[in-house]
C-alpha cells in the first residue's frame, strides 16, 4: 500500500507538469478554437532561454526562469500575430496544419540554435524531500502542483468572475458580441497564445531538470498533455488539471508496476478509447459531429 | 441567363495533354534510370526511398487531400507494414507478392480500427489520436521483443523471384516502381469512381452527403482503411530497402515529415505527393551534417506553403499558366489551383452544423 | 405521395414542428410557405432523416420514413436542394451530378477500383444522365468548372439538377429562388413547373418569393409557429386574412413579406 501512495505522490510532479502544459493548450483552445500542436516545441525554447539565461548568463535559476516564461509569452503573442491571425476563418484544418508546420520549424531552430546534446538545468526548488505520513514529497513536486492548482483556480476566476473573462469568452464565441463590449478580438487571441504557451513553458522548463533539455524533450510530454486534454475534455480547465493529474498518476503506477517503456503505449490506448467512447471527455462539450 | 462564357476548350486540351506528356517522360526516365546509376548502392538506395516515400505520400494524401482527415501517424503505419514484412518472412517461406499483400492488408486491418473513431469525431480529435498512434507503435514494437525483435530489430530475408535476389537495387528498384505506378493507377481509379466521388463529397460537405445516400462514418472508415493498405505497401519496400526493420527508424518526426511532404506537394494532386517526397528526400539527404536542418526547412515551407501558395507545389504551373493568360481567372478543368486549404472557403453559414 | 401526420418536433426548447398534417399528391406542386422560423425547413429535415421528430409518422407510399437512416431516404426516389446550396466544392458541376446518382451503384471499393462492367455500366449511365439534366436546365456550358468557382445563380442550378438526377418521385425544395435576380427567378420558375411532366415527380418547395411560388404551385400549405394555419389553392391562400396576418404582424421580416 505503501507502494501505491509513494508512486502516487512522486506522481505529482510529472501529473503537474502534463495539467501545466494541457492548461496552456487550453488556454489557447478556448479563445482561438485551435488546437496548438507547436505547443511542445515553443515551451522547449522557453526551457532553453531559461537553461542560456542561467547557464550562459549565470543569472539564478528563479529569475532564469521567470525571464524565459516573459519570453514564452512574447513567442506565443509573436507565433497568433504573425501566422496564425493569417488563417483565421479558415477550416479547421488550415490551422492545424499551420501548427504542425510550425512544430516542424521551431523544433529544427532549436535544434539549430542550441544543438541536440542534452543540457543539465537545475531545478527552481531544491532540498531534501518532506516527510508527510509514510510517503516523501519532493518539494519541487510540491511547487509545481502547487502551481498548475494556482493557475488553474486563477484563471478559473478569471474566465468565470470577471468582465474581462466573460468578454475572452465572448471572443471565442462571437466576434462580434466581443466587439461591442469594447474588446479588441486581436489583442485577446495574442494575449491568449502569449498566456498559454508561457504556462506550457512553465511546465518545459520545470520538466527540464529530470529529463534532459533536448529540442525534442516535449515530443513524449506533449502526447501526455494532449492524452490528459481528451481525457479532461478540450477547453475544459479543470478538464486540463484533473487529466494531468490522473495521466501523471496512472503513467507512474504503469511504470512502477510493469514498465516505464509501456508508458507511451497505454496513454495511446487511454486517448483512442476515450475518443470512442466519451470524445468530450470528463468536463468537456459534446465533441462529435451530428449524425 | 447569367452564366459566364466558357473559356475555350483549346486551353483545357493543352492542359491535358502537357499532364499526359509529362506523365510518360517521368515515366520513360524513371524506367531507364538504373542503366545508368545501376552500380551505385547508395544512389539507388536513394532512389528507391524516393519511391517508397511517394507511396507513403500517395497514401496519406488520399486521406488528407481527397479525405479531408488529418493524419499525423502515417509513420507508424509504415512500421505496421514493414514488420508484418519481416515477422511473415522471417517465419514462413512465401512468395514475395504474398508477403506484400499481406503488409498492405495487415496495415489495413490496422488502419480500420484506428480509423472507426474518426467516423464521428472533429478534426483536431482525429490529429490528436494519430499523433498517439504514430508516437506508440515504435514503442509497442519496442516491447514486443519476442516478435518484433525488439531494440535490434528484425532483420529482413532476402525474397527471391526465381534467381533473382529481390533486395538487391535494380531487382528492388523496379518492383517499388512497380508497386508505386499500380498503386497510382488504382488509386486514380478509385477517385474516378462513387467511391473516390465520396470520399470527396463527404471532405466539400459533410452534413449534405447523406443526402446523396452517403454513409458519411462508413465512408471516413473506408478511406481510412484504404489509405492505410497503401502505406502498408509502401512498408514492404521500407523493409526490403533498409534490409532491418527496428524501433528507430519510426519516429515521429517521420509522420510529420511526411504530413509536410504532402501539404507542400499539394493535396489532393497525385503529382504533389509524388513532388513532396522527392523533395524530402532530398531535404533529409542534404540535412545528414546539419541536424535540425529538415525539420526547420519542411516547417517553413508549409507555413510559408499555406500562406502564399496553398495548392502546393503541384498547383503552380496552374496558377502561373493563369497569370500568364491574363486577368486570374479560374482554370475550366475540373481541378484547378484552389484546394482544400484556399482560405476562400466560406466559414459554414449559420444554418449548417460546420465541421469543427 | 408523401403523408406527413401529427408531426411535431422541438429542439433546445424551442417547438419547431408543431402536430402538423400535410400531404404531397403525385406529379404535383406543393409550396410551403409561411414568414421565417415558422419551421418550414425542418418540416423538410425531417423528411429528409437529418432531424428525429418527438411525434408523429411520416408515410411516403405507405412506407415509414422515419424508420430510415438519413443516408437511405434518397433510395425511396427522395431527393433534397438546401438552403444553403452545400454544392461539393472541390468536384466539378458533372461530379456533383452524378453524386445524385451514384447511390444507384451497387459496387463498392474493390469494385471500383477493378472497374468491373458494373462499375462501367454506371459511370456511363451517370454520365448519359448528368448531360440529360444540364441540358433540361441549360447549363451546359459549365459541366467542366469547380463547384466553388460558380456564380451564384450557377450554383443554386446545379444543387437543383442534382436533385433531378436520379429520377426522384419527390423532390423537396429549399428556397430554391433565394439570392437570384429577377430573369433567373422567371428561368426557375419554368425549369420548376416542367418538372412533374418531365419527371413524374411531386414536389415540395419552400421559398420567400411569393409570386414565384404561389405561380408555380398547385396547392399551398402556410406555416407559423411550427404550424399550419392554412392551406388551399394559390387563390385562396392570396386572399386568406389569416395568411396576410401573420406576415404582417410578424414583425420586420412580416411587414416585408406582405406584399
Amino acid at each position: 500500500m505503501t507502494v501505491f501512495l509513494q508512486l502516487v505522490v512522486s506522481a505529482l510532479g510529472f501529473g503537474g507538469i502534463y495539467a501545466l502544459a494541457a492548461l496552456g493548450l487550453t488556454i489557447i483552445f478556448k479563445t482561438s478554437n485551435v488546437v496548438n500542436f507547436a505547443f511542445g516545441a515553443m515551451a522547449t525554447v522557453v526551457a532553453m532561454v531559461a537553461w542560456t539565461a542561467n547557464v550562459s548568463l549565470g543569472l539564478p535559476i528563479a529569475l532564469a526562469w521567470v525571464l524565459a516564461i516573459l519570453g514564452g509569452g512574447a513567442l506565443g503573442a509573436a507565433a497568433e500575430s504573425v501566422f496564425l491571425r493569417r488563417v483565421e476563418g479558415a477550416p479547421p484544418i488550415v490551422g492545424i496544419v499551420m501548427t504542425l508546420g510550425l512544430l516542424l520549424l521551431v523544433e529544427g531552430l532549436t535544434g539549430l540554435a542550441w544543438g541536440y546534446g542534452p543540457k543539465v538545468i537545475p531545478n527552481v526548488f531544491s532540498g531534501p524531500s518532506i516527510a508527510i505520513g509514510p510517503v516523501f514529497v519532493d518539494r519541487n513536486d510540491l511547487f509545481i502542483t502547487g502551481l498548475a492548482l494556482a493557475i488553474a483556480i486563477g484563471l478559473h476566476f478569471f474566465y468565470a468572475r470577471t468582465r474581462l473573462g466573460l468578454a475572452v469568452r465572448a471572443v471565442a464565441e462571437d466576434a462580434e458580441v466581443a466587439s461591442l463590449m469594447g474588446i479588441s478580438r486581436r489583442w485577446v487571441l495574442a494575449v491568449s497564445w502569449a498566456v498559454g504557451v508561457a504556462v506550457t513553458g512553465a511546465a518545459a522548463t520545470l520538466a527540464a531538470p529530470s529529463i534532459s533539455l533536448t529540442p525534442t524533450m516535449m515530443d513524449n510530454i506533449a502526447v501526455f498533455a494532449f492524452a490528459a486534454a481528451v481525457l479532461g475534455g478540450l477547453g475544459s480547465l479543470a478538464g486540463a488539471v484533473a487529466g494531468g493529474f490522473a495521466v501523471g498518476i496512472v503513467a507512474n503506477l504503469i511504470a512502477g508496476y510493469a514498465s516505464t517503456n509501456l508508458q507511451l503505449t497505454l496513454v495511446f490506448a487511454l486517448i483512442v478509447v476515450v475518443l470512442y467512447l466519451r470524445p468530450q471527455g470528463l468536463f468537456g462539450r459534446v465533441a462529435r459531429v451530428r449524425q | 441567363m447569367l452564366l459566364r462564357r466558357a473559356r475555350p476548350v483549346a486551353a483545357a486540351r493543352a492542359g491535358a495533354t502537357s499532364q499526359k506528356a509529362a506523365t510518360l517522360v517521368v515515366l520513360a526516365v524513371a524506367l531507364v534510370f538504373p542503366l545508368f546509376e545501376g552500380a551505385n548502392v547508395s544512389v539507388m538506395g536513394i532512389a528507391i526511398e524516393v519511391l517508397t516515400y511517394g507511396l507513403v505520400t500517395l497514401a496519406l494524401n488520399l486521406l488528407m487531400g481527397y479525405g479531408g482527415q488529418v493524419s499525423i501517424g502515417h509513420g507508424g503505419l509504415l512500421a505496421v507494414g514493414a514488420y508484418t514484412t519481416a515477422i511473415v518472412a522471417t517465419r514462413f517461406r512465401l512468395p514475395f507478392i504474398v508477403v506484400l499483400v499481406l503488409a498492405g492488408v495487415v496495415t489495413a486491418v490496422v488502419g480500420l480500427l484506428l480509423g472507426l473513431p474518426a467516423g464521428r469525431l472533429r478534426s483536431h480529435y482525429l490529429a490528436v489520436a494519430t499523433l498517439g498512434f504514430g508516437v506508440a507503435v515504435p514503442q509497442i514494437a519496442l516491447n514486443l521483443g519476442s516478435l518484433t525483435g525488439g531494440f535490434t530489430g528484425l532483420i529482413v530475408p532476402t525474397p527471391y523471384i526465381g534467381t533473382i535476389a529481390l533486395n538487391e537495387p535494380v531487382p528492388l528498384y523496379y518492383v517499388a516502381l512497380g508497386i508505386l505506378a499500380l498503386s497510382v493507377v488504382a488509386i486514380r481509379s478509385i477517385l474516378a469512381s462513387p467511391t473516390g466521388r465520396r470520399f470527396m463529397a463527404v471532405r466539400d460537405s459533410e452534413d449534405t452527403a447523406p443526402a446523396m445516400g452517403i454513409n458519411v462514418g462508413r465512408t471516413k472508415v473506408v478511406i481510412f482503411t484504404v489509405s492505410s493498405f497503401f502505406c502498408g505497401l509502401a512498408g514492404y519496400v521500407f523493409a526490403l530497402n533498409n534490409g532491418i526493420v527496428e524501433p528507430d527508424s519510426f519516429t515521429f518526426s517521420l509522420s510529420l515529415f511526411f504530413f509536410a511532404a504532402v501539404i507542400v506537394g499539394g493535396l489532393a494532386s497525385i503529382w504533389g505527393s509524388l513532388i513532396g517526397a522527392a523533395l524530402l528526400v532530398v531535404v533529409q539527404q542534404e540535412s545528414v551534417s546539419l541536424g535540425g536542418f529538415s525539420e526547420a526547412i519542411l516547417g517553413a515551407a508549409v507555413v510559408v506553403m499555406l500562406l502564399l501558395a496553398p495548392g502546393g507545389l503541384a498547383a503552380l504551373p496552374r496558377r502561373l499558366r493563369g497569370l500568364v493568360a491574363g486577368a486570374w481567372r479560374p482554370h475550366p478543368e475540373a481541378v484547378s489551383a484552389a484546394g482544400p486549404l484556399d482560405q476562400h472557403r466560406a466559414p459554414p453559414s449559420a444554418g449548417s452544423p460546420g465541421e469543427g | 405521395m408523401l403523408r406527413i401526420e401529427d408531426l411535431s418536433l422541438s429542439f433546445g426548447g424551442v417547438q419547431a414542428i408543431d402536430a402538423l398534417h400535410l400531404t404531397v399528391p403525385d406529379g404535383t406542386i406543393t409550396a410551403l410557405i409561411g414568414p421565417n422560423g415558422a419551421g418550414k425547413t425542418s418540416v423538410l429535415n425531417v423528411v429528409n432523416g437529418l432531424y428525429r421528430p418527438q411525434r408523429g409518422c411520416v408515410l411516403h407510399d405507405g412506407f415509414d420514413l422515419l424508420s430510415l437512416p438519413s443516408y437511405r431516404v434518397i433510395q425511396r426516389g427522395i431527393t433534397r436542394s438546401f438552403q444553403n446550396v452545400a454544392l461539393f466544392g472541390g468536384l466539378s458541376v458533372i461530379d456533383n451530378l452524378i453524386l445524385g446518382f451514384d447511390h444507384r451503384s451497387r459496387t463498392g471499393v474493390v469494385r471500383d477500383l477493378l472497374r468491373t462492367r458494373a462499375l462501367r455500366a454506371h459511370e456511363r449511365a451517370a454520365r448519359i444522365r448528368a448531360e440529360e439534366v444540364l441540358e433540361f436546365l441549360g447549363i451546359t456550358a459549365i459541366a467542366r468548372r469547380r463547384a466553388d468557382e460558380l456564380a451564384f445563380g450557377e450554383r443554386k442550378l446545379v444543387d437543383l439538377g442534382r436533385a433531378l438526377m436520379p429520377r426522384p418521385n419527390l423532390v423537396l425544395l429549399d428556397e430554391p429562388a433565394a439570392g437570384l435576380v429577377e430573369a433567373q427567378k422567371a428561368w426557375l420558375a419554368q425549369v420548376l413547373s416542367r418538372i412533374p411532366d418531365e419527371f413524374g415527380a411531386a414536389v415540395l418547395v419552400i421559398d420567400h418569393d411569393m409570386r414565384l411560388v404561389l405561380g408555380v404551385s398547385t396547392w399551398v400549405v402556410v406555416m407559423d409557429f411550427g404550424r399550419k394555419i392554412a392551406e388551399g389553392t394559390p387563390d385562396e391562400v392570396r386572399a386568406n386574412p389569416v395568411v396576410l396576418a401573420a406576415y404582417l404582424g410578424g414583425g420586420p421580416a412580416g411587414a416585408a413579406q406582405g406584399q
